[in-house]
């Protein structure tokens, strides 16, 4: 009887949500204006990166924070491409992705197998190279501590995206895909390594699981969305500058990771809203709040590791043939165990 | 010839700082195998401490030069000690059996909290030292003119790092952080009280820290609530470069950082300075993790 | 038939000597007992022959395959599988999980059909779950399949970790003290379940310190004292070796 009670609530609570998801899409006819919609608008974007940090961080269990590196590689490709060659923003999404996931590929092979703090300190250290780099304008391209201005609106299907309420669609929009597409991530093979590698690495490779090509291709998954990432983000603000780019907002993602619950992507949207948006909320709250999220930080780890919302265990269902009762009778009859 | 003395004289005043930091992150690591994310905040603290004392509390009118910087050491010295204990008390204690990724999370946030307290209590522009705290004199060392400052800087980090290597090496107390460092259980079983070890550690590093921190400032002059995130990381970069959890190590990594930059700087490229040291980090987190400095102690798998 | 070959294997840290050319072969369907004093150096030879450390010198050839410079991966994924010293199982997930990560290495499916379910992948899925639970059933935990694997007792869990290792299809396994932490009853039970283990045409190697146990269980013994082998031979005899007797009780004086 409490399966029947559990079903019942498990369906209403995914009503609920349903519910949620189509108000909140609603959002721009409430008359919410402008500005909220640039908040919401930013939660999307921090949202987005602390998904892809999601696959490197929650799912492979790697410290990692230099994500901001692989959102700096997709935003200047972007912006290169569009202010040099002319390239129309749509195009240069996908050069992005590759751009960052190449990126990724490059720099975590030699630091794969690091140990947990090193790896943190490493991170930290390419984040900061990246922002350097740009700032002395590397290659000549990056336009240096200015960054570069003058980047164009993406146009899709004709349509130029420029007001608040279409990058809000065009934001959240490509929230739902991208959840839905690592929600079959984390179903699949892959994201079930992912799991055993964040759980006890040694083990995992001890198992006959490749755990070094698993990490790269986690990193360079994470990477090439945080390239996209880095396309939208370019195209929005129409500018980018090295400062956007810093160890600080590697700091944001990693926060809003953990703190919404590390595997779990709705946990980590509502660990988005939480550390970006609940400041708008309390405008007085602004220049104190990464003082109360630091403090979170810790208390969390002390009193609720997981995160607000953790990870749910997979669940699985056997195959007839597969229940114990019927392997107890399979073996009985087998005459080899009589 | 002139140049390279200077630029000489310069790394080993900023490599004594470095030292001495980096003797911070080395002793927490090794006692607890934690990296303390917080320590070069603590830093911060101590140069911020430093002005206060100084200046808001006019000290520097009241007393001579010379015991004003005194007190302002001892009291930075021990403000930072407490708040080391404190950090670990709040942060660290609770988390001893939680595991090493649930302490770096502490870590960090204590990190990110300790940064934006001292930006919210002091502002977040960058404050200056009185210039004239020390005479700026130009003193001479075989023929070569150099700043008096960076010679009382470089000479305090010597005094300081070998006064702690003797306490290291000749108290018993000495005796128990490194029993402590090499095995924990051991030294348990030998009667050495590890909660008390860690407490003292995390006194001893946050004061060198917080010292680190005024000598920046009376010899840089000016002090930024973020400081602390570049010379930490670099000190970092110094305690892996000897061997972390190496004392000795991180007394040599940090100086030899400091003049290995300087000539970076002068020679290859000041903009990308900070660059090459975060690419000397990573190079040596890969390619030989035990630090350049040979092996002291056999690697237990 | 050889199945295992150790060929003058030496590993040291630092300055200690922990694997002093140790040399021997395995036949197929050998239970073989590694036994030897603490510090002798078992577990280094076992970490050798599953790659996870690299031996200063001498060789590793396993059914044809030369292991010395193999990731751990590769070679269960060439059939030489392992249990820990101390339990690594994935605590926090199922015991089915636990033995599907087992599977994971034979299963072939490309990532793309993964990543989409297609029928294919999802019919292999099915048949390694079946599979999972049919190595849960040889080691007498099926009943468990849902629980959270770190919930299990002691000696569950060691049996997890065998069922694990079965999951990789291995034809040599290695067990690091399987019988550690038992009691007398699942002790007994154990060595049922080794000899089923060997019914099946696997071979074996374990380090255990009840001699009770590896003299009932083994049909041969190798010595280690200090990083070098020095008895080899069957139960009866390894017993009335002088050598082994002085290893491990030490000389009159």
């Amino acid at each position: 009887m409490t399966g029947t009670r559990r079903d019942i609530w498990r369906d209403i609570s995914l009503a609920a949500q349903v519910l949620l998801a189509v108000v909140f899409f609603c959002a721009p006819w409430f008359g919410i204006g402008a500005y909220w919609l640039g908040v919401l608008n930013q939660v999307g974007l921090y949202a987005l990166l602390a998904l892809s940090l999601n696959i490197i961080l929650g799912h492979a269990g790697m410290f990692h924070m230099g994500h901001a590196a692989f959102f700096a590689v997709g935003a200047y490709t972007t912006a290169i491409l569009n202010t040099i060659y002319g390239w129309s923003i749509l195009a240069t999404l996908p050069v992005a992705g590759l751009a960052a996931g190449f990126f990724a590929l490059l720099v975590a092979a030699p630091i794969i197998h690091l140990r947990g703090d090193y790896l943190l300190m490493v991170t930290i250290g390419i984040v900061e190279i990246v922002r350097i780099a740009l700032v002395n304008d590397i290659f000549g391209l990056t336009g240096g501590a200015n960054g570069i201005v003058g980047i164009s609106r993406p146009v899709i299907f004709g349509l130029r995206v420029t007001k608040p309420w279409q990058f809000f669609y065009l934001i959240w929009g490509f929230i739902a895909v991208t959840a839905l597409l690592f929600h079959w991530l984390e179903n699949s093979r892959f994201g079930r390594a992912l799991n055993f590698i964040r759980e006890d690495s040694a083990a995992a490779e001890g198992v006959g699981v490749n755990t070094t090509r698993y990490k790269l291709m986690a990193f360079v998954i994470g990477a090439v969305w945080a390239g996209f990432v880095g396309t939208l983000y370019a195209s929005q603000m129409r500018t980018v500058s090295p400062d956007s780019f810093n160890f600080w907002e590697s700091v944001v993602m990693f926060m809003i990771v953990i703190l919404g619950g590390s595997g779990n992507q709705k946990g980590v949207i509502v660990g988005a809203f939480l550390v970006v948006g609940l400041p708008e909320l309390f405008r007085g709250f602004q220049d104190s709040r990464l003082l109360f999220f630091g403090a979170a930080l810790v208390l969390m780890m002390i009193f609720r590791p997981q995160g607000l919302l953790p990870p749910k265990g997979r669940t699985y269902k056997l195959p007839p043939e597969a229940c114990p009762a019927s392997l107890g009778r399979a073996r009985a009859q087998d005459p080899e165990t009589v | 010839m002139e140049f390279f003395i200077q630029q000489l004289t310069i790394g080993l005043a900023v490599g004594g700082i470095y030292a001495l930091i980096a003797l911070g992150y080395t002793m927490v690591y090794g006692v607890l195998k934690l990296i303390n994310f917080a320590h070069g905040d603590i830093f911060t603290l101590g140069a911020y401490l430093g002005f206060t004392t100084l200046i808001s509390f006019g000290l520097n009118g009241r007393v001579g030069t010379g015991p004003a910087i005194a007190i302002c050491l001892i009291l930075v010295m021990g403000l930072s000690a407490l708040a080391g204990h404190i950090m670990e008390r709040a942060a660290y204690r609770p988390l001893r059996k939680s595991g090493r990724l649930s302490a770096v999370v502490s870590a960090l946030g204590v990190s990110i909290f300790l940064q934006n307290a001292i930006m919210l209590i002091w502002g977040a522009k960058s404050l200056a030292y009185p210039a004239d705290l020390l005479p700026q004199v130009l003193i001479s060392i075989g023929g070569h003119s150099v700043p008096l400052i960076r010679v009382l800087v470089f000479i305090s980090s010597i005094v300081v790092m070998v006064g702690l290597n003797i306490f290291i090496n000749r108290t018993r107390t000495g005796m128990a952080i490194r029993a402590s460092a090499i095995d924990q259980g051991a030294a348990k079983l030998m009667g050495i009280d590890v909660r008390h070890v860690v407490a003292i550690v995390f006194m001893i590093g946050p004061a060198l820290g917080g010292l680190a921190g005024v000598m920046v400032g009376i010899s840089y002059g000016q002090i930024s609530f973020s400081m602390g995130q570049l010379y930490g990381l670099k000190a970092f970069t110094a305690a892996i470069i000897g061997g972390i959890g190496n004392i000795p190590g991180a007394m040599i990594g940090g100086i030899l950082l400091g003049v290995v930059e300087a000539f970076g700087a002068a020679y290859v490229s000041a903009a990308w300075k900070d660059a090459i040291t975060f690419f000397v980090l990573i190079l040596i987190l890969v390619v030989r993790p035990t630090g350049i400095l040979p092996e002291r102690v056999a690697e237990k798998l | 038939m050889i199945i295992l070959s150790l060929n003058n294997l030496t590993k040291s840290f630092g300055g200690l000597v922990a694997v002093a050319g140790v040399s021997f072969d395995v036949e197929r369907r050998d239970v073989i007992g590694l036994i030897g004093p603490n510090g002798a150096g078992k577990t280094t030879v076992f970490n050798l022959i599953t790659g996870a450390i690299r031996p200063d010198d001498g060789h590793i050839f396993f059914n044809g395959h030369s292991l010395e410079r193999l990731k751990p991966h590769r070679i269960v994924f060439l059939g030489l599988a392992r249990t820990f010293q101390t339990i690594r199982l994935f605590p926090k997930l199922s015991v089915l999980e636990n033995v599907l990560s087992g599977s994971h290495c034979r299963m072939k499916s490309p990532f793309i059909s993964s990543l989409l379910r297609l029928p294919a992948q999802r019919r292999e899925e099915k048949a390694a779950i079946v599979e999972a639970m049919k190595e849960l059933d040889f080691v007498g935990l099926a009943d468990h399949w849902n629980h959270e694997a770190g919930s299990l007792s002691y000696g569950d869990q060691r049996r997890l970790e065998i069922a694990r290792a079965l999951a990789t299809e291995p034809k040599l396994i290695v067990l690091d003290e399987p019988a550690g932490g038992m009691n007398d009853q699942e002790t007994f039970e154990l060595r049922g379940l080794i000899a089923r283990i060997k019914a099946r045409d696997i071979t074996i190697i374990l380090i255990e310190h009840d001699m009770g146990f590896v003299m009932k269980v083994c049909n041969k013994i190798a010595v280690m004292e200090n990083g070098a082998l020095i008895a080899r031979g069957k139960p009866e005899e390894i017993q009335k070796n002088p050598k082994v007797i002085e290893a491990y009780l030490g000389v009159d004086d």
